[in-house]
């Protein structure tokens, strides 16, 4: 399993942010230059940022960094990735979440027709408070780490009828589960 | 009664529902096998009368299993006039006539929804967000086709649809009219309103290989319940959007049966459900129609309940009319980030329907998956996906009237079938003539469906 963290959100959904590196809109630096993504379980987890604190929100990009070798082949050969958003405070009216993977301009506007959309989770207006949501993004990880040795997840609160939800959907962190 | 005032009613009758099954005791909630130990007639845990189970408690496929077996079909094959949404309807309208405390009753089913959705009494779990999900549900579905049965006089024809939300994404038309009794007046959605495809895809959920990943553990929901289970209660949304009312709408089970389908097509890949006996042993109480009494069902059981899903129907191309197959004829197939309703492991084809037989001359049709393909694009081009041929008959004008053809689509890459495709799938049909012939016969198709 490969472990993503958001550390940080936005109070907002039209600001994307980069952990400790800005909106998304910064460039990115080179692969080479890039922090190793932590890596637990024997390369099947990895933590792409530090831990998350409570209740991050709206539009939020993980920190870009490099997946170790191990995890790098893994994730190019997997075609089952999926994407667990955990601790997700149950909103009260129906939020979807659009995933996105290394696509530094994917902000409010994004939509489910950009290339680097890879999935997405829904919850209705009722429920537990917390819950953990999975996302099934097939084959997009692969697809997103082709020429490639980086990764970053973005993910977009929308209402149902696909407008950014300004509150956004708190959560406490997301997990890259590629095994 | 109407709509209002049943959705006003709906803590009085899941304490209804709670206090037929056992669960309500005097001042306050107790274990539903407990209460129902104290009755006379205590529920039996083997609830399920249409099937045997062994001396290990495992249902094993005797002749009264294949017998009760429950096969349902795409709501598409429902249409107007037919018998199924004949049935469909009257049922449904019957059920909606009975009283709230009816067991048998619209609503009353409806609750037993809301009864496990949000805080249920103990020992019961939540049956959202959790590996309780989807064999809750399978259960509910059953118990609930056997009212719908007994409401039209034990008519074992009718079985619940199911709603193809990967390639169907209207909501079916056959569910709205104000008097129609599969209408919903609370939806926000009109027959014309479309689903995002992109979000109903399941070709990334049956590769998952794991259950917990594909329908949850103990603490995380599964993919296919956060994904497009409940994207479609959230589009539909009015009564739908809210658990506690979802099932009030007649949609709710066509929406659930594919979602019980997509289990169902995840099983058929190989994958294995829990053994865990933390899952396989819980057992949760519904109605049972047949034996007029509550029963409860073990989730072990409810997975291996008899239920098969026939094949959805094909995606038809839109070809634009009647298509004459003299030159190269190129049709998008499926748009980008669209899907074919297909597992990863199977193949399957694109059927040419109402092709002429020629009379003039025989005709082999290339078929590739791009535009541009021509006469001269070779078979060994990366792009072909087959080709079929077909030759005059000797009985002249009329002898034959037309045809439909499969081209098996297994060379066609999956992931060019898949909704992570960035790019439509095209497809082109180039007619050639076949070897020793220079003249290439003269045919028309109606259109092109493809087919899982």
């Amino acid at each position: 399993m490969t472990l993503v963290s958001i550390v940080s959100g936005a109070p907002a959904a039209v600001v994307a942010l980069t952990l400790g590196l800005g909106c998304a809109a910064a460039p990115q630096p080179a692969t080479g230059a890039l922090a190793p993504c932590a890596a637990e379980a024997g390369g099947m987890r990895i933590a792409l940022s530090g831990a998350a604190p409570a209740g991050a929100r709206g539009t939020v990009r993980t920190a870009v960094c490099r997946l170790p070798q191990a995890a790098l082949a893994r994730a190019r050969a997997a075609s089952s990735a999926v994407l667990r958003v955990e601790g997700v405070r149950t909103p009260d009216s129906p939020v979807s979440v659009l995933v996105f993977l290394n696509d530094a301009q994917a902000g409010a506007a994004a939509s489910t027709s950009r290339p680097s959309f890879a999935g997405s989770f829904t919850l209705l207006g009722e429920g537990p408070a917390k819950v953990n949501a999975q996302v099934a993004l097939g084959p997009a990880v692969a697809n997103a780490l082709r020429g490639r040795g980086d990764l970053s997840v973005t993910l977009v609160a929308v209402d149902r009828e696909d407008r950014p939800v300004a509150a956004g959907l708190a959560f406490d962190r997301v997990v890259l589960d590629l095994q | 009664m109407s709509d209002d005032n049943a959705r006003n009613e709906a803590p009085a009758s899941r304490r209804q529902f709670l206090a037929r099954t056992g669960a309500l005791a005097a001042g306050g909630l107790v274990a539903a096998r407990s209460a129902a130990a104290a009755q006379a007639a205590p529920a039996p845990v083997r609830v399920i009368p249409e099937v045997t189970a062994d001396a290990g408690g495992r249902l094993r496929p005797a002749a009264a299993q294949q017998t009760a077996a429950v096969t349902r079909y795409d709501v598409a094959t429902f249409t107007e006039g037919s018998d199924k949404l004949t049935l469909l309807r009257r049922a449904v309208q019957t059920m909606r006539g009975r009283s709230d405390s009816d067991p048998t009753s619209w609503m009353y089913q409806a609750n037993i929804h809301n009864t496990f959705c949000n805080s249920p009494p103990p020992p019961y779990g939540v049956v959202h967000y959790s590996w309780r999900f989807l064999a809750w549900h399978r259960a509910y579905l059953w118990f609930f086709e056997k009212v719908l049965q007994d409401a039209v006089g034990g008519d074992t024809r009718l079985t619940l649809p199911y709603w193809n939300w990967t390639t169907e994404l209207n909501l079916p038309a056959t569910y709205f009219g104000s008097t129609n009794p599969l209408n919903d007046p609370t939806r926000q959605v009109t027959p014309t309103s479309k689903l995002d495809p992109r979000k109903t895809a399941i070709s990334g959920l049956l590769a998952l290989p794991t259950f917990t990943q594909f329908g949850g553990n103990a603490s995380d929901a599964g993919a296919l319940e956060t994904g497009p289970h409940n994207y479609v209660h959230g589009w539909v949304c009015g009564d739908m959007c809210r658990f506690s009312t979802a099932a009030r709408d007649p949609i709710f089970w066509a929406h659930h049966a594919n979602v019980d389908r997509v289990w169902y097509l995840w099983n058929q890949e190989g994958r294995d459900n829990p053994t865990d006996t933390a899952w396989t042993g819980q057992s949760y109480p519904f109605y049972d129609v047949t034996q007029k009494k509550n029963v409860t069902i073990s989730f072990g059981d409810a997975a291996q309940l008899p239920v098969t899903y026939a094949p959805p129907l094909g995606t038809s191309i839109n070809t634009g009319g009647r298509k004459r197959l003299n030159a190269p004829v190129t049709v998008q197939a499926l748009p980008a980030g669209t899907e074919l309703d297909m597992a990863p492991a199977s193949a399957g084809s694109l059927r040419v329907v109402a092709i002429d037989v020629p009379e003039d001359a025989p005709i082999s049709v290339n078929v590739f998956s791009r535009a541009g393909a021509t006469a001269q694009t070779p078979t060994s081009d990366p792009s072909f996906v087959g080709s079929f041929t077909l030759i005059p008959t000797d009985g002249g004008h009329g002898a034959h009237g037309p045809v439909n053809l499969h081209v098996p689509l297994a060379r066609l890459a999956p992931r060019m079938l898949s909704a992570q495709a960035a790019a439509p799938l095209n497809l082109t049909l180039v007619p050639t003539p076949t070897p020793g012939n220079t003249r290439i016969g003269t045919v028309s198709f109606d259109h092109l469906e493809l087919q899982p």
